[in-house]
């Protein structure tokens, strides 16, 4: 509301007229031009366009082994700058496009807005890429673009999280029941003997935790732990500290805390730090960025189970370019057959850090 | 109590809002009573009433309570911003930054953050004020200017601040930590200024009747600049000390929290339009909607639940108010 406006601010004023939104759109352009130009000169990676085309392969079949000029790939996902992916997803496609001398793109939403990622979904195959990766944020919405797009030739694959029910052709990630399974043997490991409960933390509403509770309940519940029920975080750190904190007070004979979104590692061991129980409670959870890590190394975080994330966008735009370019052939005409020349499921595995090997994952 | 500008009647203004007064104090009756339930329900629970655990509720809203004093200034002059939690994200990844990859002393980096912070509140203000430009528009836009600026410097996170910066985070008093004491400072200050001087006591003539406020002399655009300049300040200050508590500069620690602290003014006492609210207030708020979050997951509430009861309970609060006013006015 600005002085120039009238008391009584209704609901029409309230919404911004169009000379504010060119307004503002021309300021915002300048500051986005400034941060583009602050990327630049700060040596920021940018989306990388080929450096080299690579030798041709010896293909044989009708397929050309060499890519098309501007042969464009696009991953596509909410949440699109979450520094999950700006620090694996990303540099991992900008290094295959420049291997496979192909375009990488990289779009969606940045929040967790499934509606602006269909849109997306649906205006990137508009431009007709050569084939796009979609990050399955959520299992159902996704299949009517996926499948449009697949309908209109564009191959989709799923990375990261599956949306089994459309027509993708492949999905490469991990595996998040095993990597619940994973977790679970750190924490039966790290407790021995001792029973009692164990709080889950995550984004409960995402298929992939779900997954993921399930593979953990498998294994501890076998080990006479008793699991509670998942508590929402947000997918972030400061409600992920709050909600941990206020699980260990309600608990007090809590035994351990399982995490399975980004955040939940370091929020739930900055609460158990905090509360003095460093190691009376054990804490294991997903992911081994910088901060696991240093929640690890100083003995809070006993495991945590890392994703091979770069494989997901590497492996990504290699079975998309196999699709379109391999020599492999299993009928006179696969596309109509529907058969695609590469596996229909990766499973991209996990690795367990804990005190014992952090050091090696630690930079220098 | 909420000063008021004088009506466009011009009647004389009002120093008293029982309506509101009303609600804060039934707020505070219902903390009251939820605790006595808590203990009355889990007994077991006999952690819940120590200064451990009061500990743990108040260390987990004082990053939202630091957000909450900016946000309540601006609201009481009839103007809100969204991209505090960016800017909470971005200074204490420039504060990293500064530290760890650009060798600064831990007081210039911090003070270098808080530079940043308020100049990104400053271009907020003049955009708003000068510009006039809707403000949920330029702060929806600069939300996503300073986050795309944190995750560019800050990236996944810069960990292993220095010790020497996390003291400022860690450090106890009568078992409660430094950034609950920086927020009561924090609160108190403000209230007292928006309280008692002359000064910032303009902000409720701003928000009540802006016109009017221009008309009897006062500077509103220049006054609005300084809401927003102090506000993203504020931000700044809460994303360093937080960068402290967990030793590490995250980009996305502020992702949503413009909303917690806009809830929780507007629970004690702010309203949309302008012209109402109390520092005191928006303690109130921060400190009911803590204490309503650890009750539901003490009373193993389900998540799905508790997002329904949260809701439900600002919707209600702040509809009763509304009626409240309602029946004053005629």
């Amino acid at each position: 509301m600005n002085h120039h406006e009238d008391e009584g601010l209704d609901a029409r004023e309230a919404m911004p007229t169009r000379r504010e939104v060119f307004q503002t759109a021309g300021i915002l352009g300048g500051a986005l031009a400034g941060a583009g130009l602050f990327a630049a000169l700060g040596g920021c990676e940018t989306k990388s366009a080929p450096e080299s085309a690579p030798a041709p392969g010896a293909a044989g079949g009708d397929r050309p082994r060499a890519p098309k000029a501007d042969e464009e790939y696009v991953w596509l996902s909410a949440n699109a700058n979450l520094p999950l992916f700006t620090a694996h997803d990303h540099p991992a496609l900008h290094l295959v496009g420049r291997e496979l001398g192909v375009k990488v793109t990289v779009g969606g939403p940045n929040s967790i807005d499934i509606p602006s990622l269909v849109s997306a979904i649906e205006q990137t195959a508009a431009r007709k890429p050569a084939g796009m990766m979609v990050v399955g944020w959520d299992p159902s919405a996704l299949v009517v673009p996926i499948n449009r797009a697949i309908e209109s030739g564009i191959p989709v694959v799923c990375v990261d999280a599956d949306v089994p029910a459309s027509k993708r052709l492949a999905f490469i990630g991990t595996d998040w029941y095993d990597l619940g399974v994973r977790q679970a043997e750190a924490m039966v490991k790290a407790l021995g003997e001792r029973k009692g409960k164990v709080a889950l933390l995550g984004l409960i509403e995402q298929e992939i935790d779900q997954k993921a509770f399930a593979g953990f309940r498998s294994v501890a519940e076998k080990a006479g732990l008793t699991c509670l029920e998942p508590q929402q975080d947000k997918g972030n750190q400061v409600e992920a500290t709050r909600v941990a904190a206020a699980i260990i007070q309600a608990h007090p004979d809590l035994a351990g805390m399982a995490g399975f979104d980004s955040e939940s590692g370091p929020g739930m061991s900055q609460a158990v730090k905090e509360a003095g129980k460093s190691g009376k409670i054990i804490v294991t959870s997903v992911e081994a960025e910088e901060q696991h890590l240093r929640f690890i190394k100083e003995g809070v975080l006993t495991a945590g189970i890392g994703q091979k994330r770069g494989l997901f966008t590497y492996m990504g735009v290699k079975a998309l370019y196999e699709i379109n370019h391999s020599p492999l052939k299993f009928t006179p005409d696969d596309r109509a057959a529907g058969i695609v020349p590469v596996p229909v499921v990766y499973s991209t595995g996990t690795y367990t850090v804990t005190r014992d090997n952090v050091h090696l994952f630690l930079k220098a | 109590m909420t000063p008021r500008a004088p009506d466009s009647a011009g009647r004389r203004p009002r120093w008293t809002s029982l309506p509101r007064e009303v609600v804060l104090g039934a707020l505070i009756v219902l903390i009251v009573l939820l605790l006595w339930l808590a203990g009355l329900v889990y007994p077991q629970l006999s952690t819940f009433f120590t200064l451990g655990n009061l500990s743990a509720i108040l260390r987990n809203l004082a990053f939202e309570g630091i957000l909450a004093t900016g946000m309540m200034l601006l609201l009481v002059a009839g103007v809100f911003d969204l991209s505090v939690g960016s800017m909470a994200s971005l200074s204490g990844v420039v504060a990293g930054w500064l530290m760890k990859k650009a060798g600064w002393p831990v007081p210039l980096a911090v003070a270098g953050a808080l530079g940043t912070a308020a100049f990104g509140g400053f271009l907020n203000g003049v955009i708003v004020a000068k510009v006039r430009v809707n403000a949920l528009i330029t702060t929806l836009g600069t939300m996503g200017v300073f986050s795309g600026i944190a995750l560019l410097i800050g990236g996944p996170g810069i960990t292993f601040l220095p010790e020497s910066f996390s003291r400022l985070g860690q450090e106890e008093f009568l078992g409660i930590q430094a950034p609950v004491w920086l927020m009561a400072a924090l609160a108190g200050t403000a209230g007292f200024l928006l309280w008692r001087t002359r000064f910032f006591r303009q902000y409720y003539y701003i928000g009540s009747n802006p016109k009017a406020a221009h008309l009897s002399g006062i500077n509103v655009e220049g006054m609005q600049i300084l809401a927003f300049t102090i506000a993203g300040t504020i931000a700044g200050l809460a994303g360093i000390v937080y960068a402290s508590r967990i030793q590490t500069a995250s980009s996305t620690v502020g992702v949503g929290a413009e909303l917690q602290a806009i809830t929780a003014v507007i629970l004690g006492g702010a309203s949309l339009t302008g012209g109402r609210g109390t520092i005191f207030g928006a303690m109130v708020g921060v400190f009911f909607m803590a204490l309503m979050k650890n009750l539901l997951i003490i009373l193993r509430t389900s998540s799905e639940w508790q997002g329904i009861i949260l809701g439900a309970v600002l919707v209600l609060a702040v509809g009763a108010d509304s009626i409240m006013n309602r029946r004053q006015e005629r």
